[in-house]
């Protein structure tokens, strides 16, 4: 992107010219996305995301933290778009089992059995089928180009930041989780330092001692890999829930979908276009969100369907308006949540959190200058999510009956293979045993805290950004000579003052229902319910 | 479920506590040309964490009406429900326990012995599979991640004292 003389050019012509400037990167990065390998791996991509979206238990989170150790192997681009691949795919998936099992795949799909499963039930499986894989690829095709559109602008904005701004934006990212993310508040803090704690082992960046090594363990040294965390808590300390539960037989349904159900089930939806583009337009947005992502995003779209349909007496009995809300929506965030991602460097969502981390495996510094000196990476990714899209819904429509077949895998096949694939993703990144150790600790740690309603994602987004925090932290107070007032500094960093009021903002906002409520005596109403989790 | 979460909350603010005393080994103050000393992170960090943690205990003994806007209206039993129950436990560590000791073998008899004896365990004794599908899994498994990580990826996995297994050709 060449530099420009803001000003000069009014708003409109600054538009238009964006706009070509972006549609001739698109077809680049299309280029990019259709070469052989790079397809390859957004084929493979889809269909391991449908299969571990529809497992019960394993959303793309877990799905992106197992196997990313197997992407060291290829460029960046070619893993981007196979990571991107899964958590595309995992959303269509996690429609399949909502609907035949009545279990959601994944905590996005929750909304889905709300109406899926009635469906199923009537003898409609596979009409909810079809309009879960064809809502999706509605919800897909909007926020990606919604994406397209929105990320270089933002980039470009962003590039103007210093370190204040940037530590305001990672803390703006903290804030969310506190005010927005639904938990606990005090628990969110304690997991989001806990996390950011975990980032300071190792080296001190500045004076290059090390730091916080405990019992002389030399495993300590190189630092605790985000990547140890992640598989830990989402890959062993998941297998752990979900084996407690044990999971029950139940009445299954199966499906046939041919092209006759295909094309009458379009005809129906054409009926609710307005839900759809509604949820897809809100579910990029809420995606945005650091503390939101694809789950509320589907619950909100869902509430909003249901309030704003012509027959809301349906919803609950199986109505295919209430399928396609939380579908489009959960695969428009999951696209939202890639934004901020690429251009601040602060995830939208758990899912993004773990690729954020990956970015920095693989060399890459995520955040604004990514578009300028990574162009091939950002557009490639860009492109591939127009593929990626479109190869899912075909994935998603026509290998129905397989991934049926595979839900039948029982758990005690499935977790005894997903432990060892763990072990082996534990200590592929840094070849340390110490590493292996550690990842199971977090497993047990992971298993703890999610009984107790300590949120897990905090504590990986800290991980991953704690390097950005204190080095940005410490790079404002040296500006500063010590004076911690830079980051409220109204006139010299008025976007970074914003951003640190907005987030101290957020984070006394679980305090002003109980102190109202405390004000006033007891009995006040119960203000701001928040459904699911992330 | 409130009694789990007092032992973890006094759990996390020893650790905490413990953890600042560590980082005390760096300076924790904000030096006037440097910035903020390489121990002022960890420090507040876990002290801060210590904090938070007294918080949580204190929103567990005293607190009935529920601190934040969404939180599970505790019950009159509340306190009486089980962290988790012995049938749970059961569950868990029949296929973690064996994990636990894939994990310590992996060290001696190398990942792909280790995986293997692992799943075979898990599927025949504790899944109860037929022995045609155990046998599958158990060799599948440890072969696929051979072929994928030691030739695709080639990263050399650990292989114990069994090292010379695998480069006898």
């Amino acid at each position: 992107m060449r530099p420009r003389a803001a000003g000069k050019i009014g708003l409109k012509g600054f538009i238009r010219i964006h706009h070509l400037e972006i549609l001739a990167n698109l077809f680049y990065g299309l280029g990019i996305a259709l070469t052989p390998q790079n397809l390859f791996m957004a084929l493979i991509g889809v269909v391991l995301g449908v299969a571990i979206g529809a497992m019960p238990g394993l959303g793309s989170v877990n799905g992106v933290a197992i196997l990313l150790p197997i992407t060291f192997a290829v460029p960046p681009t070619s893993a981007i778009i196979f990571l991107a691949a899964i958590y595309y795919g995992a959303m269509y998936g996690g429609a399949i089992s909502s609907i035949t099992l009545n279990i959601p795949g994944a905590s996005t799909a929750v909304a889905t059995t709300f109406d899926g499963y009635p469906l199923a039930r009537r003898g409609k499986a596979a009409d909810a089928l079809v309009t879960a894989a064809v809502a999706s690829f509605i919800g897909g095709a909007v926020s990606i180009i919604l994406f397209t559109f929105f990320a270089p602008p933002l980039a470009e904005f962003a590039l103007r930041f210093g370190p204040p701004e940037e530590f305001a934006v990672v803390f703006l990212a903290y804030g969310t989780f506190a005010g927005l993310g639904g938990e606990n508040p005090l628990k969110t803090v304690i997991a989001t330092m806990f996390g950011l704690l975990m980032s300071t082992v190792g080296t001190d960046i500045v004076s290059g001692s090390p730091r916080l090594i405990f019992g002389e363990i030399t495993g300590f040294y190189h630092g605790i890999n985000f990547l140890v965390l992640a598989i830990g808590l989402y890959g062993v300390g998941e297998i752990f829930y979900t084996l407690e539960g044990g999971l029950q037989a139940r009445e299954r349904y199966q499906a046939k979908v041919g092209l006759k159900e295909i094309l009458s089930t379009i005809r129906d939806l054409s009926k609710y276009w307005g839900t759809l583009t509604r949820g897809s337009i809100m579910g990029f947005f809420v995606g945005m969100l650091p503390a939101a992502g694809a789950t509320p995003a589907s619950f909100m779209s869902y509430s909003l369907a249901k309030r704003l349909s012509k027959t809301p007496e349906q919803f609950g009995k199986g109505t295919i308006e209430g399928v396609a809300a939380p579908e489009c929506a959960n695969n428009s965030a999951s696209t939202g949540a890639m934004l901020p991602m690429l251009t601040l460097g602060i995830p939208g969502s758990p899912t993004t959190a773990v690729m954020l981390g990956a970015l920095y495996v693989w060399g890459l510094v995520p955040g604004p200058r990514l578009f300028v000196e990574n162009a091939e990476f950002v557009w490639g990714l860009t492109g591939s999510l127009y593929i990626a899209n479109t190869m899912a819904v075909l994935v998603a429509l026509f290998a129905v009956p397989l991934f049926i077949w595979m839900l039948r895998m029982p758990m005690t096949i499935l977790a005894p293979v997903i432990l060892v694939v763990c072990a082996v993703g534990g200590f592929s990144p840094t070849q340390d045993m110490f590493d292996v150790y550690l990842m199971f600790i977090f497993g047990g740690i992971g298993y703890i805290f999610r009984k107790l309603d300590y949120p897990m994602a905090p504590m990986v987004l800290a991980l991953v950004l704690g390097g950005l925090t204190e080095r940005t932290f410490r790079q404002s107070l040296i500006i500063s000579h010590g004076s911690l007032g830079i980051l409220f500094d109204f006139v010299g960093h008025p976007i970074a003052a914003i951003l640190m009021t907005l987030s101290v903002f957020l984070f006394l906002l679980p305090i002003v229902p109980p102190l109202l409520r405390w004000m006033r005596g007891r009995g006040g109403p119960q203000i701001l319910k928040t459904e699911g989790e992330l | 479920m409130s009694k789990a979460d007092r032992i973890v909350a006094v759990i996390l603010f020893l650790m905490g506590i413990g953890v600042a005393w560590k980082s005390t080994e760096l300076p924790i103050g904000i030096l006037p040309k440097e910035g903020p000393g390489g121990g002022f992170l960890p420090f507040w960090l876990s002290l801060g964490i210590a904090a938070a943690a007294l918080g949580v205990l204190a929103q567990s003994i005293f607190s009935r009406t529920p601190l934040y806007p969404g939180a599970p209206e505790e019950e009159d039993d509340g306190a009486k429900k089980v962290f988790v129950t012995w049938e749970g436990l059961v569950e868990i560590l029949r296929v973690g326990l064996p994990g636990l000791i894939m994990i310590l073998l992996i060290g001696v008899i190398s990942i792909y012995f280790a995986a293997a004896a692992f799943v075979f365990y898990s599927l025949y004794f504790v899944g109860r599979h037929k022995l045609t599908t155990s046998i599958g899994v158990t060799v599948g498994v440890p072969v696929a991640v051979y072929y994928i990580f030691e030739k695709f990826l080639i990263i050399p996995l650990p292989k114990g004292y069994l090292e010379f297994l695998f480069y006898w050709n």
